[in-house]
């Protein structure tokens, strides 16, 4: 059943993307409410955090379970810059995803060369590392009282285009939209292109890659950084949208919620990461909604309720829902099985 | 001063010390960072308030419930899930994130089952502080601190003087070589699971006496220190794990005292980056190349 | 195969529309439709018992009255959400089952905010889109609260809390925001003063929590304290979900001789921890703490350790009126559990938003005129009186713990 699909959407790929993104587009046309919209809203910024992870764990094969880390720099590395030193929003979010990369290439130098297991410890470490600096560094992040009055996006001090005002949650939307298909358009190409392939396979086998040529370090290290950087983005968006950071929101539940997405909706998928991230968001809105008719305890069961969609997601299918389905690849192959079948019918 | 300061290291380093031998176990013969073992640590307190507050069953048998619940807990998560795993030769991360789940679940499920106050944990004995050269010393952490010996020895020898340690570490090094000797695999892993987890357990209630309570967050906060002790001493060194928690005990302590209380659980996640980036055997392990 | 693909897209659009959850997405306007409704002037002052009402038009026989309550019910703060809830089901049962608010049914909608203020943001955005809420009931955090200022701000929809303690909050909604629990500011101010006059000391040192609110408390205490001619002699911080105090504790042990009272600003969790190792290590000072402590819970988890310690509260185990006894045997019988400070604070709280309600309908703006009009409300303990800013004018006393009970504080 799932093959079909699958099948299907490969055919008929360019048609599904469009459909989707005119969907998208019209989403804050079609619903109207506050809700819905904030909803829509969490669903595009993990996306963005999803494909983060993505890149790093289903495309090169490191595990990070610290996210957060970099979600929580790209945020208050905004915060910081437009209420401190007034930026405005584009430069300063472009600031925080220079910052975040950084920080992602300072980690990866000296830990990269760890091995798998221990790096996702370290990568955990890091998450509480900067989770306590967060929240003592008290000079610079006010500590416990967090960033206040971040102001809301703005295009170089344009408030608002074609009369849509940027600071209400459709304009916030629209934002956010326009940076994650930004995102997964540079990322579509990145991963067709030499860095891609290099990544694919150093998760294959990083020891043929390197008897290959390929510089696996520099690479895994690349890799990282680019995960960080739109981490860092994710974050610096989140500041400006909800105009309010503290340090309790980077911490290992939100590491270990971003890792459930990655893993169910797929790895080495960009659709895979999008549909993974808009399932845990609406989740728990689904579950509170059978909550009104089967009881309240369906809510408090929330986490229960992750973590054994992770452990079955891992026993059966270990890559995800989409995970290792390259669509295009499948297309390509359905399309020469078939041309093939056409030409045996003729010469038989 | 000082010297209380040191005797509160040490105090939390034997609470380290205890944790972390167990998991340096399991991860020197599975190979696995077992992420459930910290929740089932903490699972083993609220049972035993469950059966013995609650319940009022007998003290020694309240704690020997609760460790067998546990220990049966894991070998549960293992047959119903690791073994799976590790027959479809997935990925060794899979395991790991698979515990992570287990973890989220099983702590969870505490939560909701016990709610998010921090409940008393009963002990039957009183045991006074005394006082030795101005510092006070509460005699529970020296039976912590004698647990953790009296354990690391145990299985120390458990795993080089016993043909079941042996069949272990022939796991550890080659599985499939050790399939091929005859070792029972499954039974042998199963073994490992259920001896670590009731370490684990044990450590769970003797930490919810030491502190007379015990919270769902004990599991994170307590749980990832001890994997920083562990690799400290080098991850499958059963006397460098205890050497580790002490060592990081008193860093922390001395932290807290000395510098900031704020960055004080820092401190453990520094040492862990440190010692994977300039010395990943830690301090008593071998070295290990990995050839081509 | 194109069927396949119509039908996922439109699963997908189907899936994305039960995120709301069985509200119809509607346009976001002020609350106005509900305005032609009541045409209340406003003169019925709210006192004990509610008077007939005079020229506006309440809710009527058969509609419902709909409070929507932001809170913690799962999460790490889920104790105190439950506590809440519980004494909100209580009080709401009572009325209904005593005809409702002339008539009108109240109704509770619960949202929890899983202890995250960004849940809370998304709660807020939700409760704002439904119309037919009157007021909302929390948030529980000061965080959460901050947090939301602006969206109920916009949306022109009351709110009222039972525990944020930040003193700015009230002040910050356009008049509609109210609190039934005492500000940072006012607890701070009672603290130095008691320390001062009541126990004649002024030598304090100051062990306390790391978060928005404990900050907040040294915060002003420091100065309530300072300007009265006492001293801060020493003072040091802790972790929210720390187990190990021992290093700090040590410290506060040396340094003994230097101060006459210890003041613990703790959540239950931490202070259960603390208030032992405080005790083993040979500090013996009295502890001074303020309502967060007060529960069973408490008491049991640090038994004789806990003697002699002081809190700072709304009432204790005896000399209450017999509304209060009343009250509590109904909530310990129900629920089998033990009141505390928040059960207490949000029956009050609760109970005035009843008057308010029985003067205004359906209204949210009569409701906030009422609101601010309540004086010398029946509390369960004491006279209530809603101020300017929407803060609640409540009594806090010392109370000691003795013998594991709540006990007056009375100066020797």
């Amino acid at each position: 059943m799932l093959k079909k699909i699958i099948n299907g959407w490969a055919k008929h790929q360019v048609a599904v993307t469009l459909v989707f993104l005119a969907f998208l587009i019209l989403y804050p046309v079609l619903f109207h409410s506050y809700y819905l919209r904030n909803v829509a809203i969490q669903c595009l910024i993990y996306s963005l955090l999803s494909l983060a992870l993505n890149l790093i764990m289903g495309y090169t094969g490191i595990v990070v379970l610290g996210m957060a880390a970099f979600y929580g720099i790209g945020a208050y590395a905004l915060a910081l810059l437009t209420t401190k030193l007034g930026i405005s929003f584009l430069p300063a979010v472009a600031l925080a995803v220079v910052i975040t990369f950084c920080f992602g290439v300072l980690l990866a130098l000296p830990t990269l060369r760890i091995q798998g297991n221990y790096l996702a410890i370290v990568t955990l470490g890091f998450c509480e590392i900067i989770r306590i600096v967060e929240l003592n560094w008290v000079s610079l992040t006010n500590g416990p009282f967090g960033i206040k009055q971040i102001p809301a996006p703005d295009i170089f001090g344009i408030k608002s285009i074609f009369g849509l005002k940027l600071s209400k949650p459709e304009g916030k939307y629209y934002v956010v939209l326009i940076l994650l298909v930004i995102t997964v358009v540079i990322l579509h190409n990145v991963l067709n292109s030499r860095s891609g392939r290099a990544w694919k396979s150093i998760k294959g086998d990083p020891i043929a890659a390197r008897a290959m040529g390929i510089n696996v370090f520099r690479y895994k290290v690349f890799a990282f950084a680019i995960c960080a950087a739109i981490a860092g983005l994710a974050g610096a968006y989140y500041a400006a949208y909800t105009g309010y950071v503290d340090s309790t929101t980077f911490n290992y539940n939100q590491s270990i919620l971003i890792l459930s997405m990655t893993i169910m909706g797929g790895l080495g998928s960009i659709p895979g990461s999008i549909i993974g991230a808009i399932f845990f968001v609406i989740l728990p809105e689904v579950l509170r909604w059978l909550g009104t008719f089967c009881g309240e305890w369906i809510v408090e069961w929330r986490q229960i309720i992750y973590g054994l969609i992770l452990v079955i997601m891992i026993m059966f299918k270990s890559d995800g829902i989409l995970g290792g389905f390259d669509l295009r690849q499948i297309h390509l192959y359905n399309k020469l099985v078939k041309e093939k079948e056409a030409e045996e019918k003729q010469n038989g | 001063m000082h010297f209380q300061q040191l005797i509160n290291g040490l105090a939390v380093g034997s609470i380290y010390a205890l944790v972390a031998v167990g998991y340096s176990m399991v991860y020197g013969v599975l190979k696995l960072i077992n992420f459930a073992n910290n929740a089932f640590m903490v699972a083993a307190a609220f049972l035993l308030i469950l059966f013995y507050s609650t319940w009022h069953l007998p003290y020694g048998l309240a704690i020997i419930l609760a460790l067998v619940l546990c220990a049966a807990g894991a070998v549960f998560m293992e047959r119903a899930s690791l073994n799976p795993i590790r027959k479809k030769n997935a990925p060794g991360i899979s395991a790991l994130i698979c515990t992570v789940g287990y973890s989220t679940v099983i702590t969870n499920l505490l939560l909701y089952a016990f709610g998010s106050q921090t409940i008393m944990v009963p002990f039957v004995l009183h045991l006074p502080t005394f006082e030795l050269w101005g510092a006070v010393i509460d005699p529970f952490t020296l039976i912590i601190l004698g647990t953790a010996f009296v354990l690391m020895v145990f299985l120390t020898w458990l795993t080089y003087g016993t043909k079941t340690g042996e069949a272990m570490r022939a796991i550890s090094q080659n599985t499939q070589a050790a399939k091929l000797m005859g070792v029972d695999v499954n039974k042998i892993i199963t073994l490992t699971f259920f001896i670590g987890t009731a370490c684990a357990a044990l450590s769970g209630i003797m930490i919810g006496i030491y502190y007379s309570a015990v919270d769902t967050t004990m599991s994170f906060t307590i749980g990832i220190k001890t994997f920083a002790a562990a690799i400290l001493g080098g991850i499958g060194v059963l006397h460098g794990s205890l050497v580790g928690g002490l060592v990081i005990g008193l860093l922390e302590t001395f932290v807290a005292g000395y510098i900031s209380a704020g960055y004080k659980d820092a401190i453990a996640f520094i040492i862990l980056i440190l010692v994977l980036v300039i010395r990943p055997s830690g301090l008593f392990g071998k070295p290990v190349q990995s050839k081509v | 195969m194109k069927k396949l693909l119509a039908l996922l897209l439109s699963a997908m659009m189907v899936v994305s529309c039960f995120a709301g959850c069985g509200e119809k997405p509607k346009e976001t306007e002020a609350p106005e439709s509900k305005k032609e409704e009541s045409k209340q002037e406003g003169e019925s002052k709210a006192e004990g018992e509610s008077k007939a009402v005079e020229s506006g038009a309440p809710a009527a026989d058969g509609e419902t009255i709909k409070i929507a309550y932001i809170g913690p019910l799962t999460g790490n703060y889920e104790t105190y959400g439950r506590h809440q809830r519980q004494a909100i089901e209580l009080a709401v049962e009572k009325v209904n089952a005593e005809g409702g608010i002339n008539g009108a049914m109240v109704e509770v909608e619960w949202n929890d905010d899983k202890s995250d203020p960004n849940e809370t943001t998304n709660m807020a955005y939700k409760v704002c889109d439904e119309e037919d809420v009157l007021t909302v009931f929390g948030p529980f955090t000061t965080t959460s609260a901050l947090a939301t200022v602006d969206i109920f701000k916009d949306a022109q929809i009351p709110v009222c809390s039972g525990s944020v303690s930040n003193a700015d909050w009230s002040g910050l909604g356009d008049g509609r925001f109210f609190r039934g629990d005492a500000t940072t500011q006012q607890m701070c101010t009672y603290f130095a003063d008691f320390i001062i006059d009541e126990m004649g000391l002024t030598k304090v040192a100051m062990y306390y929590e790391q978060s928005d609110w404990g900050q907040g408390m040294y915060d002003e205490f420091e100065k309530a304290f300072t300007a009265k001619g006492g001293e801060v002699v020493y003072q040091d911080i802790f972790q929210i979900d720390q187990k190990d105090f021992n290093a700090s504790l040590s410290k506060f042990k040396e340094k003994e001789d230097e101060y006459e009272l210890f003041f613990l600003v703790a959540h239950l969790n931490e202070a259960s921890l603390a208030v032992n190792q405080m005790r083993k290590l040979g500090i013996d000072k009295t502890i001074l703490s303020n309502n967060s402590l007060q529960d069973q819970v408490y008491l049991d988890n640090v038994g004789e350790n806990g003697e002699g310690q002081i809190l700072l509260t709304y009432f204790g185990n005896e000399g209450n009126s017999d509304v209060f006894e009343q009250w509590k045997s109904d909530y310990e019988g129900r629920y089998n559990e033990n009141i505390d400070s928040h059960a207490f604070n949000t029956t009050d709280l609760i109970n005035v938003m009843f008057e308010a309600m029985k003067v205004s309908g359906n209204d949210r703006e009569a409701f906030v005129k009422a609101m601010h009009e309540i004086q010398d409300h029946d509390g369960l303990n004491a006279k209530i009186t809603m101020e300017e800013n929407g803060d609640m004018t409540k009594p806090l006393s010392p109370f000691v713990i003795k013998d594991g009970q709540f006990t007056a504080w009375t100066k020797e």
